[in-house]
């Protein structure tokens, strides 16, 4: 696999002020600059600065951490991010006579203030917490025990609504994906696990990407998955969705290296 | 913190249906009158093509206006379920591209951001709507990762003021809305006012776009079509979805396309269809209150006749029923 050719595609993608659209031709986006420097692209700090405002800020610590020089150029961000991060929280909702079939009052984070906590923002935030060594704080805690009630019945996570109005929701495989990478091994990450690896029945450049990301972040085997996501990497070429291009970058790194671009320590 | 319980969700409905009968008989008369044009289409074989242009042609100012216009098509692609009836179907989108073409349109664009599902990759391949897409040369637009604009909504019963939106849709010459014909937990019904909730970028406001459930689904549906006005709404009801939808139903054989210029006159044509009192969901409530068209008389049915049946719905919904 050629990943230098494929991390030169993403860094000619980039912006002249530092950060990465989701398309050529459009001004960046918070998301893809994240993504960009989690697969090892060097965003510049006003770049990061203007990714860290909304939802993405929540991964961004998480995505620094396996990259030194950035990580100690944008620290003073970051510890920012941090405190952010510990003092945001979702909107919680009394659910009286059980139309959610979910506990609504767990904190967790949410997309927007003022919204309700959901599944991926709360896995970007204990990833991130985590890559900052405060995986033990309430708030972390408070985290995965929503994670872990957000669980699908089918062993997977959705957006968030595991059980609506007395019926089953199915799972997503990205957000499982999420999930799985922000929980330590467990029997519910098991099940997730086993969600993951029915990526074949829904193939694409993104599910296959969090599939070898979630995989690689808990030491499983990954099979052929890096060799398809190549395959469709290289396919795409210079007409990849930026963000799906850095995601790519991130899982083929994961299951080239020791290292996850995610996740500090691989369970 | 805010409460959420079934009765909270149902008791907005039933006192519309309560306390406004004489009032009514004034907003009736104040309808501006609407045309819907209603066909009969029992599958997605060649013929839908021909069927959707000669719908289009009996709209005369549609048919000026698509003339060397960016045409915008708003499908409704939510889900990846070969084996339920969630999205437009594929077909159908690809006889509506095809036909505003033939209108004479410069560009034809169709552009989604659903509202759970981020890989639209996924979705669009998944759907078949990629192969319909590449043989007509049309592009498909990620709205949910396109590059927003601020806009100040024009009703605002929301309360938010303003939203960021899809620029490729607020950009439109024409946005049309390609909806699917579904009975909907919430709201009572999807159809085409509701999927508008698909110009709203997830990248903004996340999946899924939770500052529209905490304004009201009905606001935020009401306040989406009240900015936006599509210029023409199809709805795909030759395979509809009746009881747990949008997503969990059940597949029903309506054998109807519904096609008109005014988005809440066909809504309510189809609201009819489905066995619903259209003046109980409230967002076309609102919308009539508002200058739109939903009173069976203000609406001059066009095509042929379809039977309407009553769909299942779950419990808590049965008092939309006509």
């Amino acid at each position: 696999m050629d990943l230098a050719a494929l991390m030169q595609l993403l860094r000619d993608a980039q912006l002249p002020d530092g950060g990465w659209p989701y398309l050529p031709g459009q001004p960046a986006a918070a998301e893809v600059t994240v993504l960009a420097a989690a697969a090892g692209a060097a965003p510049s700090l006003s770049a990061l600065t203007a990714a860290s405002e909304g939802w993405a800020g929540l991964l961004l610590p998480a995505a620094l951490h396996s990259h030194q020089p950035q990580r100690e150029a944008a620290a003073a961000l970051v510890s920012r991010l941090v405190e952010r991060i510990l003092s945001a929280e979702g909107q919680v909702v009394e659910d009286e006579d059980g139309v959610l079939g979910h506990d609504a009052t767990l904190r967790a984070w949410s997309w927007m203030p003022g919204t309700a906590p959901w599944v991926e923002p709360t896995a970007y935030a204990l990833l991130s917490l985590a890559a900052c060594g405060q995986s033990d704080h309430a708030r972390a805690v408070e985290g995965r025990k929503m994670l872990l009630n957000r669980q699908c019945r089918d062993g997977g996570w959705n957006y968030g609504n595991p059980r609506v109005l007395d019926t089953d929701l199915e799972s997503e495989l990205g957000v499982t994906a999420w999930a799985v990478m922000a929980l330590p091994p467990s029997d519910a990450v098991s099940r997730g696990l086993d969600r993951v690896l029915r990526v074949r029945e829904e193939e694409s450049t993104t599910s296959l990407a969090l599939a070898v990301l979630a995989l690689t972040a808990h030491d499983a085997p990954v099979g052929d998955l890096p060799d398809r996501l190549y395959a469709r990497l290289l396919r795409g070429g210079a007409s990849t969705r930026l963000d799906r291009l850095a995601l790519g970058l991130c899982a083929l790194h994961a299951a080239a290296d020791t290292t996850h671009p995610f996740v500090l320590e691989r369970r | 913190m805010s409460k959420i319980t079934r009765r909270a969700l149902l008791g907005g409905a039933a006192g519309l249906a309560a306390a406004s009968t004489g009032a009514l008989a004034w907003r009736e008369v104040s309808q501006p009158q609407a045309r819907v044009t209603v066909r009969r289409v029992l599958d997605y074989g060649p013929g839908l093509s021909r069927t959707v242009q000669e719908v289009l042609s009996t709209y005369p100012e549609l048919a000026r206006r698509a003339k060397g216009a960016r045409v915008v098509l708003k499908p409704n692609l939510v889900e990846f379920h070969p084996d339920r009836p969630v999205n437009t179907h594929p077909v159908l989108v690809g006889a509506v591209a095809e036909a505003f073409f033939r209108l004479g349109a410069k560009q034809v664009i169709v552009a989604e951001g659903p509202g759970h599902r981020r890989d639209t990759e996924l979705l669009v391949e998944g759907s078949g709507l990629d192969v319909v897409l590449r043989d007509i040369g049309v592009p498909f637009v990620d709205l949910n990762v396109d590059p927003p604009r601020d806009v100040t909504l024009r009703h605002d019963h929301t309360g938010l003021g303003r939203l960021r939106l899809a620029g490729t849709a607020v950009g439109a010459d024409l946005l049309v809305s390609v909806a699917k014909m579904k009975t909907h937990h919430w709201a009572g019904a999807t159809l085409s006012m509701k999927n508008l909730f698909g110009v709203v970028p997830g990248a903004v406001y996340g999946w899924p776009k939770n500052p529209l459930h905490w304004a009201g689904i009905d606001n935020a549906v009401f306040d989406l079509w009240s900015t936006l006005t599509p210029a023409f709404a199809i709805v795909d009801g030759v395979v509809a979805m009746e009881g747990d939808g949008p997503l969990k139903g059940e597949a029903v054989p309506m054998g109807c396309i519904v096609l008109g210029d005014q988005c809440p006159a066909v809504d309510a044509t189809c609201a009819r269809l489905m066995g619903l009192n259209p003046e109980r969901i409230r967002y076309l409530n609102a919308a009539m209150w508002a200058g739109g068209t939903v009173s069976a008389r203000r609406i001059e049915l066009l095509g042929e006749t379809v039977e309407a049946r009553a769909f299942k719905l779950l419990p808590h919904l049965e008092h939309f029923r006509a």
